[in-house]
């Protein structure tokens, strides 16, 4: 455990020691929240309700699908791919550690980081806009909530990583990242609640692991989305976990590499 | 000016030539493009189509904001994108090598470059801006000219913009992060700037003038700018112009070469 300890305080060095980058990081999403708060409050100036949402909960599902982002989107998997291509993979293999365990701590280290600065930004909308907002009353939302953000996290770690493991195969591991991130920014919930989406295309979401990164946790603890959500965020957990192990030992087989 | 445009036609046909040494990272990154704004267009017509307005703009006139939004962004990305890769020539010492050739450096630092997988994405923004146009007023019109001139301007804007993160990066070695920050404060322009509540607006007119880069060409073509706003753009832009140029010459009076 202590040695998962001083990999976390590291990496928190690490990621402070670029705090332009983390400024940047963070001004990026704040943006991306003014465009989505400030586009639903220019719908809301025209009618009281849509798709079935008041504008204080729909103003409460995009603040809280924020914070929800930060602490489920995995940032540190991607490094995972660079590694691969350039052969420095091999330096984690000899270590006496678990690669798996070594990412999850680095990710973990980024949200000691990001949540915190989230939780800022949210302030800052708060203290400007002044938005009316529901807070649950339920304790059982909130068990619910941490639960289904837990395994949202873990879902798009184990995808996430998968999605760097196909560096073991080819050199073309950009692109299809490029095409899952902006497949993730719309039909994860970011945007907008997926339950205002027609009714099949919804369900067949909910066939998908992307529902259960960012909209389950937010829809759960808002009382909007019933507690089966967690089912589909139990299988999912389940099947990337076994993806990621199976596509890590397949491609540790193959792969090969000789120094310089 | 003909030994200007051979050089650029060259500089272009090695830049393709680059793209299309990776084929399949071309027709996924184009394909992420595209599902990108598709999914992005759907989502305001799907949006819109309950409550008919945004903020007083109807369906098709929101639309046309946002693909000009995407048309002026996505030229802007086709000719500039030589400056996402200027910082390598600083710190490596190589812009010596530029900047002593017998042509100005920016045909190859600035629109050296030009990225033909915006090429593809500018087309289709250029045809569904044209459908629009279409319906909205026709394309016939003075409204047309003054929407054609404010792009142009907007262009401008975008080319000063460039100029001056090549200066700051001449001088500081300061590139990606400030690309990003222009690329995301100019995001906020993808929807009409009318959505912002005051102060924020004002500063999106003014301070960074992201509206008159992304709204006020649709709003000149809708007839809603005064003779003075459309004044103010040209001066503003033709100001932003000329001070990226005096920052760029500042920058390289006291640029001293360096590199390994």
């Amino acid at each position: 455990m202590a040695k998962y300890i001083r990999v976390l305080q590291t990496t928190i060095r690490e990621i402070f020691s670029y705090p332009l980058s983390v400024f940047m990081w963070r001004f990026r999403l704040l943006v991306q929240l003014l465009i989505i708060y400030m586009l639903w409050n220019g719908v809301f100036a025209q009618t009281d309700t849509i798709f079935g949402y008041s504008k204080h909960y729909m103003m409460s599902y995009i603040l809280c699908v924020t914070v929800v982002s930060a602490i489920t989107t995995t940032m540190r998997t991607t490094d995972v791919a660079g590694d691969v291509l350039k052969g420095t993979v091999v330096n984690y293999l000899i270590k006496p550690i678990s690669f798996f365990k070594y990412l999850l701590t680095r990710e973990a280290a980024d949200k000691v980081i990001h949540v915190p600065l989230a939780m800022f930004e949210i302030g800052l909308i708060l203290i400007f806009f002044h938005p009316v907002l529901f807070i649950p009353s339920n304790s059982v939302s909130y068990i619910l909530f941490f639960l289904s953000m837990v395994m949202g996290w873990c879902i798009s770690f184990f995808i996430s990583l998968s999605l760097s493991f196909i560096a073991f195969w080819t050199t073309e591991v950009w692109a299809p990242r490029f095409i899952f991130t902006v497949v993730v920014s719309f039909v994860a919930g970011s945007l907008f609640p997926l339950d205002i989406l027609p009714k099949p295309l919804y369900l067949a979401l909910l066939a998908t692991p992307f529902p259960y990164f960012f909209y389950a946790p937010t829809a759960l603890v808002l009382g909007k989305a019933p507690w089966t959500l967690l089912i589909g965020s139990g299988i999912w957990l389940i099947i990337s976990f076994l993806l990621a192990r199976f596509i890590w030992q397949k491609g540790i087989k193959e792969f090969s590499f000789y120094g310089i | 000016m003909k030994h200007t445009l051979s050089l650029l036609r060259l500089f272009s046909y090695y830049s393709i030539k680059k793209t299309f040494a990776q084929p399949l990272s071309v027709l996924l990154f184009v394909i992420a493009k595209i599902i990108r704004f598709a999914l992005f267009y759907f989502f305001i017509q799907y949006l819109l189509s309950k409550t008919r307005m945004l903020v007083g703009y109807t369906l098709a006139e929101t639309l046309l904001f946002f693909l000009t939004f995407s048309l002026i962004d996505g030229i802007a990305q086709l000719l500039f994108r030589e400056v996402y890769r200027f910082r390598p020539l600083v710190t490596e010492g190589t812009l010596d090598l530029v900047l002593t050739k017998p042509y100005h450096p920016f045909l190859q630092i600035l629109v050296g470059g030009i990225d033909v997988l915006d090429v593809i994405m500018v087309i289709i923004y250029g045809v569904f801006a044209s459908y629009f146009l279409s319906q909205i007023g026709g394309i016939a019109s003075m409204s047309f000219v003054v929407y054609i001139l404010l792009v142009v301007n907007a262009l401008i804007i975008a080319a000063a913009a460039h100029i001056c993160i090549l200066a700051l990066g001449l001088i500081s070695s300061e590139i990606d992060n400030s690309l990003s920050l222009f690329r995301d404060v100019t995001r906020l322009g993808s929807l009409p700037i009318d959505i912002y509540s005051e102060p924020v607006r004002t500063v999106l007119n003014t301070v960074v003038p992201v509206g008159v880069m992304m709204s006020f060409p649709v709003k000149g073509y809708l007839g809603l700018l005064s003779v003075q706003s459309l004044v103010y753009s040209f001066l503003l832009g033709a100001l932003l112009l000329w001070v990226s140029l005096f920052m760029w010459k500042s920058a390289l009076k006291s640029y001293q070469s360096w590199g390994g």
